[in-house]
């Protein structure tokens, strides 16, 4: 595999992460989600672990210099977290959902956003640190901002629902599923910080 | 006669595989995967014979013939072998960083003055060999600072993102290689004389001339040998000095390559005999200097004490072995 095969697989995963981050954000609050894009979730994860394994050959085993070949398995491993956290969160999702209160999508409506607007900055962040490493840091930045955000509207959620709800199946998924928002959205940070330490090696 | 000096001969050819052995020019290559172990050994061993056979002879020369006038009967150059591969074997065994260079000079000049023969001693060559002690690492030091803050400038200015990286990167290790293929060259010269030097002025007694074809066999041999050991043992220490410095990008790797291979080169050329690895270390220094990292001065101290105390501990050994070689063989 050379450099350029090597760049256009961290471009496969960096549009799968935003994919599954999309579809992640119509489904998580869903009281009857769409079972068919809970099936793309997964199936997306099992291509990333694809993708993942060719990578991992390549870096392992292929004359790549360690000093670069180090940063970019890093990379590699949280992107393969962010995707493992998707397909959890959709397994959590098809477990839980029908005890969801039926206005937790519109009460959730901008922690939703949360999730694909950080996947969305992590995908691009991918895409043009190749680029531009001041461009990638002004990503990364949103994707903390969008964490820190999100952290305060789950809490908030669940203070709610906490206070309204009286059966504790619907608030024990409730509880569930935004902590696993919380987990995608504490993953989706942690692999903008993998990009962030890459860019600060080279920016002043 | 000349069973003797085949006999000489092969323990210099030892010598000259022990030298081999520890030759740890190749492990920025391997390191940063510019190379394979194997692919690096070949190329390393080819230029080792070529440089040992062709600048070899003017450093062989210096140290052989130059530095003294005394011509030293075989069972002194055998006392000057022992001695050094006995330094050599306890500084390994000690974990002591002793230079081949340093023992081999400090043990040539102490035969003369156990001789008594101090009048032999060409000071004009010792005083240029010891400056060249004191400048070479001085100049691998400094000429490392300044091609570190080039590279700083260089990366600041056209880095923008991985690509550039990635490209700026593969530029310095084709760089690397050919720095360090001048290393390997220069080294083969540098190094062989520490093998082969007491044998030069034998051989030229042989040959009935000061070059030639014969006189240039134990250079050759030498080089050969060292490159046996290289490829037999050397590919060890090269693989963990690799892995060492994983962390020693390309650019780094190239300023410290380059600022040696230029050292080195210069004084092989000049028929100086200098200590590669001095330089080598000292030339890192000045890349963790221009690069602000913290520097172990326990270590540096260590080298530093041992490269001045090497010549003496030669002398030392030397006295002792002759001394005991007087109340037991002769």
């Amino acid at each position: 595999m050379n450099k350029k095969e090597e760049k256009q697989k961290f471009m496969e995963l960096a549009n799968i992460v935003s994919e599954a981050g999309k579809l992640i954000s119509e489904v998580m609050l869903s009281s009857s989600p769409d079972s068919t894009k809970l099936d793309k979730i997964l199936a997306l994860e099992s291509k990333g672990d694809e993708l993942k394994d060719m990578l991992n050959i390549h870096f392992a085993k292929e004359q790549n210099t360690p000093y670069l070949a180090l940063d970019r398995a890093k990379l590699l491993r949280r992107i393969d977290d962010c995707l493992d956290e998707f397909a959890r969160s959709a397994r959590t999702v098809r477990e839980f959902s029908e005890f969801l209160p039926a206005t937790l999508m519109e009460d959730g409506k901008e922690l939703l956003s949360l999730i694909q607007q950080a996947s969305t900055d992590l995908s691009e962040a991918i895409h043009v640190i190749f680029n531009s490493f001041k461009d990638a840091l002004e990503l990364v930045k949103q994707i903390e901002n969008a964490r820190d955000r999100a952290l305060d509207l789950g809490s908030d959620l669940i203070s709610k629902k906490f206070k309204e709800v009286e059966d504790w199946k619907t608030f024990e998924a409730t509880e569930r599923i935004v902590k696993r928002i919380h987990a995608i959205m504490a993953i989706l940070r942690d692999t903008a910080e993998v990009l962030q330490l890459m860019a600060y090696k080279y920016v002043n | 006669m000349e069973d003797l000096i085949i006999l000489l001969t092969s323990i210099s050819l030892l010598l000259a595989v022990a030298i081999g052995a520890n030759d740890e020019t190749f492990a920025p290559v391997i390191g940063s995967k510019r190379l394979t172990v194997n692919q690096s050994v070949i190329v390393g061993s080819v230029l080792l014979i070529i440089g040992a056979s062709t600048l070899g002879f003017r450093v062989a020369k210096t140290v052989g013939s130059d530095l003294t006038e005394a011509t030293y009967t075989i069972p002194q150059v055998l006392t000057i072998l022992l001695s050094v591969s006995f330094l050599l074997i306890l500084g390994s065994m000690k974990g002591l960083p002793l230079s081949t260079t340093h023992t081999m000079v400090g043990s040539t000049i102490a035969m003369s003055l156990i001789l008594g023969r101090s009048d032999a001693i060409q000071m004009s060559v010792v005083l240029k060999i010891i400056s060249s002690w004191v400048i070479s690492p001085i100049l691998g030091f400094v000429g490392s600072f300044l091609l570190m803050k080039v590279i700083f400038r260089i990366k600041r200015a056209y880095i923008k993102g991985l690509d550039d990286v990635d490209r700026l990167e593969m530029i310095f290790a084709n760089g690397l290689l050919v720095a360090v293929c001048i290393t390997a060259f220069s080294r083969g010269a540098n190094d062989v004389s520490n093998a082969v030097a007491p044998l030069v002025p034998l051989y030229q007694e042989l040959a009935g001339a000061e070059d030639g074809f014969l006189v240039r066999v134990p250079l050759f041999l030498g080089g050969l040998l060292m490159a046996v050991g290289l490829i037999i043992i050397g590919r060890r220490v090269l693989i963990t000095l690799g892995n060492d410095i994983v962390e020693l990008s390309p650019t780094t790797a190239v300023a410290v390559q380059l600022s040696t291979a230029i050292v080195t080169t210069t004084s092989a050329s000049l028929g100086i005999p200098i200590s590669g690895t001095h330089v080598l270390v000292s030339a890192f220094l000045g890349v963790a200097v221009a690069a602000k990292s913290a520097i172990n001065k326990r270590t540096v101290g260590k080298i530093a004490v041992s490269a001045m105390g090497t010549p003496f501990a030669a002398a030392l050994v030397t006295f002792l072995f002759w001394n005991l070689a007087l109340l037991t063989i002769l």
